[in-house]
């Protein structure tokens, strides 16, 4: 393997008085081809049946998993009914909805799915346009939902090889030089 | 010029009644109320100084003499007048213009088919129609007509003689309102005599005559000897100058006509005038039994008389062959140039440069003659406003475009129907639109027409051809309107037929209801709306039943089925009626009857829900009130603008019916409205133009333009039949058509055998579609398609989640969407709105 190992998941979340909403990667700094996941969370939820919002990111170093825009979404985890969660490619990101009959509330994850790093460079990762409803109490204002501060992921151009591997790799030509000459 | 009758105070110096001093010379049963004027003409021949040695009684129905039922009163009568004896004076004078001199209600108590017989001292000295003969289907039916005395016959005493007498034809005064203006008038004192009871020729004071008011002898001489000319005799009016008078004339037979009693014949071209008014042509009576050749030079000693303004020599000496020679034909044209123009050609033969076109065959199979023009004629009010200086130019236009190809016979029903080629029948039709060319022959004039006898066979073109299925575009829904021609299964109890109209008997019954029912099936309608079908309630005896169930005999059990609208509708003989095929629409809701008494024939309106997509519509149908003039009075009366009678009414009857399916709760909510049937009122009329001004769509005229037609009448196209859709009806129709397996065909191949014999009752008759009534079916093809549903982004005929993601997808790429998605109002759409439209899903949870 020729990357680093993520140390941590960053989540950097602000709680507030009502529902936040967060996004998280499960690797801020990666290689290209890498995979990780992104992680769209609600915590303390007021009951909604409606949301949308987008998930904003440099899509020229991410690529979203193709499943994710078909119908029902495949590749898709969440605790909601995945039948009733839509989600568009974006220029800059992702666009979800969910519109449902029942009600959802509290702490939830309302979206994980993944992520392949295809260019180098940084991203962040954000969530913007928020609305989140509950029709059953009004169709017109919007529940009092914040998002958390913005995560970022590094991709690496080409993986810096380790000394250990380098020394390795050095003995070992050495060793076959040793080798033709005493033979 | 009609002589009255003048009645002298009783003095002597005048003779009483003789056996020849009265003949019976005319009898009329009218078109008015009660079938009036119901009267008799009697010419009185000589001197009568107490008439009431005299009477008049009729027989009817087929029953024996009455006897004397009205003796005329103590007064006298003189020579050369006519007598008028009717059943009420009113009426005979509304139609006539003048008095009768005397009524009697039971003398004259004539149907049309009942026998007349005049007495002087208890005797019978004249007589019309056969004693104990009903006269219906006979020779001398005049039933809605007259009949008249041919001139220069002689009263038979009780000996009725058919061959004496002419007849207007059954029902020729329909619809008139006046003799004068009827279209084959009573001809009122046209009765001529040259005979005063001793065969000599008279003066008018019943003195011997040579006819030009001396008494010399005037004789017939030999060929190429002084003669009168003919443009002389016919001069240059309507009538001859010189009537009652004898000449002899010498001239070339043009066409020699046993079957008519004469022969034509014409100056030479050296002998004729200069006058282009008058006629070089002329009809001799001929009273021998030997015929000249046609192409001979003949020499003829005879009197000249007017016969139905016909000018005419009575022959009483001949010679027949004064040499040889021709004459060449008069090439004309229609529309001849005047109204004058053919009588100046009266008896001179002709030749049409041009193909004509047949614009009437109503009287194809009864007396053997079509109308031709040089196109199909259009009435009037069909392409113009009543009224209008252009439908006034058109009526005088096809007035001046007609002529009759006659087929130079007398008498009425031949067998053979000469025309079309190889004669009439079922399978060998002669259509209106027809053309016939190469119509060469002689000018007549007789019956109230100019008319052409032909001397050489004209050549018929089929070019009208028949249509046995209708060619219109397939839609998902069809209606058809469709006047059945007073279809009537008789009575319930004892003998069925006749009933009070249609069929006479049991076979004339089922000869009408099988060529109806192919008809029905062959236009394969979803719905039907009909008219003129017996007003008998929908009960296992009624008419309707009766054509439903046969209708499913052929079609399979269960193929069609009947509005059932309770009972009897209104109180006229016929009604409207709906048939339906049930795998194809169903009734919504209950049928609707308009009970405004405005309405002679209710209409009735049906929701019907299609099976294929539950759209609906709601069919109308209607039969307004005719044009006939039977018992039309006051503002009902024909003001001349061409609507006919009751004009007014029918305006009414439109108006009526539009604030009903306004106001009416079961059809005012309806956006797709469809009114059907026969308006009685041509598509310029003022009913229809009802229909117009209130938001219907004239689907007749859209589909079909200004010449479209459904309808003959007296050689004239136009369409009572009409189809009228809502606005928003009218652009879900694909086609409308009217399918002519009707208006064009003769009447004589109906289902009747009222004017045919034994051979033509089968030879005119077939199982088939063609003149299964009078009028032509509306047949009216509609895509009846549910209104695009409020979101149903895939178009799939449903919402569901496909559709909510299709939206969703929408607003989250910020496409444009149309205002109406936004739901909750805020003035954008959001994914809120797209919740809400979850609510409108056709399943639960939105599922697919």
């Amino acid at each position: 393997m020729k990357k680093l190992i993520c140390a941590f998941c960053m989540v950097i979340g602000l709680q507030v008085q009502a529902g936040e909403i967060s996004v998280a990667v499960s690797q801020t700094s990666v290689d290209i081809g890498d995979v990780i996941s992104l992680t769209l969370s609600g915590t303390a939820l007021d009951s909604f049946d409606t949301f949308g919002l987008d998930i904003l990111f440099d899509t020229s170093l991410f690529a979203v998993s193709s499943g994710v825009f078909d119908y029902p979404a495949t590749g898709v985890a969440t605790d909601l009914w995945l039948d009733s969660l839509f989600f568009s490619s974006l220029s800059n990101g992702v666009a979800a909805s969910f519109a449902d009959f029942a009600t959802y509330s509290g702490d939830l994850l309302l979206a994980r799915f993944e992520l392949t790093a295809i260019a180098a460079g940084y991203s962040s990762f954000s969530v913007a346009n928020v609305e989140f409803y509950d029709s059953l109490v009004s169709v017109t204002d919007t529940l009092n939902v914040t998002t958390a501060s913005d995560v970022s992921a590094t991709v690496a151009a080409v993986s810096e090889p380790s000394m250990l591997v380098l020394f390795l790799l050095a003995g070992v030509a050495l060793l076959g030089r040793n080798t033709k000459i005493s033979g | 010029m009609k002589i009255k009758l003048t009645l002298l105070a009783l003095c002597c110096g005048v003779s009483a009644a003789q056996a020849s001093d009265l003949i019976l010379t005319g009898v009329i049963d009218g078109p008015l109320s009660g079938g009036t004027p119901k009267a008799v003409e009697i010419f009185v021949k000589n001197d009568i100084s107490d008439l009431s040695v005299c009477g008049i009684g009729s027989a009817n129905n087929g029953n024996p003499s009455s006897g004397e039922e009205y003796t005329f009163p103590n007064v006298a009568a003189v020579a050369g007048s006519y007598l008028y004896v009717a059943s009420e004076s009113p009426q005979f004078s509304a139609f006539m213009g003048f008095s009768p001199d005397f009524t009697h209600g039971t003398a004259l108590s004539i149907n049309g088919d009942d026998v007349i017989e005049l007495f002087c001292n208890d005797q019978v000295i004249d007589v019309f129609g056969e004693l104990e003969v009903d006269g219906t289907g006979t020779g001398w039916e005049y039933l809605d007509g007259w009949a008249y005395r041919k001139s220069d016959t002689v009263a038979n005493g009780a000996t009725f003689t058919l061959a004496n007498w002419t007849f207007s034809g059954k029902n020729k005064l329909d619809n008139e309102t006046s003799n004068a203006n009827a279209a084959t008038p009573f001809p009122i004192a046209t009765f001529t005599t040259s005979d005063n009871g001793t065969g000599e020729p008279t003066d008018g004071e019943g003195e011997p005559t040579d006819g030009n008011g001396e008494t010399d002898e005037l004789l017939l001489g030999a060929c190429n000897e002084t003669a009168t000319a003919i443009s002389a005799i016919q001069g240059a009016g309507d009538t001859s100058p010189v009537v009652g008078e004898t000449h002899v004339i010498e001239a070339l037979v043009t066409s020699s006509l046993p079957a008519i009693d004469g022969f034509f014949v014409q100056e030479l071209a050296a002998n004729e005038d200069t006058d282009p008014l008058t006629s070089e042509g002329l009809f001799v009576v001929n009273s021998q039994v030997d015929y000249p050749a046609v192409g001979n030079i003949v020499r003829v000693l005879g009197t000249v008389s007017e016969s139905f303004g016909k000018t005419q020599l009575l022959a009483s000496d001949a010679l027949f062959d004064c040499g040889t020679g021709s004459v060449t034909a008069r090439q004309i044209s229609l529309p001849f140039a005047s109204a004058q123009l053919p009588e100046s050609l009266e008896g001179m033969l002709v030749s049409f440069n041009d193909e004509l076109v047949v614009t009437d065959n109503y009287a194809l199979g009864q007396y053997g003659e079509v109308t031709l023009a040089s196109k199909r004629l259009f009435i009037p009010t069909n392409v113009h406003t009543p009224g209008s200086s252009e439908a006034l130019a058109l009526a005088t236009e096809n007035a001046l475009n007609r002529v009759i190809l006659d087929d130079g016979q007398n008498g009425s029903n031949p067998d053979p129907v000469i025309y079309p080629t190889n004669g009439l029948s079922a399978v060998n039709t002669l259509r209106v639109g027809d053309k016939v060319a190469g119509v060469t022959g002689v000018m007549d004039y007789s019956f109230s027409s100019y008319r052409v006898i032909p001397t050489q066979y004209p050549q018929f073109i089929h070019s009208n051809l028949r249509q046995a299925t209708p060619d219109i575009t397939q839609g998902n829904l069809r209606i058809a309107s469709a006047n059945v021609l007073n279809l009537f299964n008789g009575n319930d109890v004892g003998n069925r037929f006749p009933a009070e109209r249609g069929a006479r008997t049991e076979l004339e019954y089922e000869r009408q209801i099988a060529k109806t029912v192919n008809a029905l099936l062959t236009m394969d309608a979803d719905i039907i709306g009909l008219m003129e079908i017996e007003n008998d309630g929908f009960a296992e005896n009624s008419t309707i039943f009766d054509l439903v169930s046969r209708l499913n005999a052929q079609a399979g059990e269960g193929t069609y089925a009947f509005v059932d609208a309770g009972g009897e509708i209104g109180t006229d003989a016929i009604a409207v009626g709906l048939l339906y095929q049930p795998a194809q629409v169903t009734p919504v809701g209950e049928v609707q009857i308009n009970l405004d008494a405005i309405h002679n024939r209710p209409p009735l309106a049906q929701r019907f829900a299609l099976t294929e997509n539950a759209e609906q519509i709601t069919v109308v149908v209607n039969h307004f009130k005719s044009k006939g003039c039977g018992s039309a009075s006051g503002a009902d009366l024909d003001i001349g603008d061409g609507q006919s009678c009751y004009n007014g009414k029918r305006v009414a009857q439109a108006q009526s019916l539009i604030s009903w399916l306004n106001t009416n709760a079961a059809l005012a909510e309806q956006d797709n409205v469809l009114v059907i049937g026969d308006l009685n009122a041509y598509a310029k009329e003022e009913p229809i133009v009802e229909f117009t001004n209130n938001g219907f769509v004239n689907l007749v005229a859209a589909h079909q333009g200004a010449e479209a037609y459904s309808y003959t009448y007296a050689g004239e196209s136009g369409y009572l039949d009409h189809a009228l859709a809502s606005t928003i009806l009218a652009a879900k129709v694909v086609d409308t058509i009217e399918w002519h397996i009707n208006a064009d065909e003769p009447r004589a191949l109906d289902y009747s055998m009222q004017y045919t014999n034994d051979i033509q009752d089968f030879s005119f008759y077939a199982e088939d579609v063609f003149r299964v009534s009078d009028h032509d079916p509306v047949i009216i093809s509609l895509q009846l398609e549910p209104a695009a549903l409020f979101g149903d982004f895939d178009d799939d005929g449903d919402i569901d989640m496909l559709d909510i993601r299709a939206m969703m997808t929408a607003i989250q790429t910020g496409q444009s969407l149309d205002i109406r998605y936004d739901l909750n109002g805020d003035s954008r759409v959001s994914v809120i709105d797209a919740r809400l439209l979850m609510n409108q899903c056709t399943r639960t949870r939105c599922a697919l």
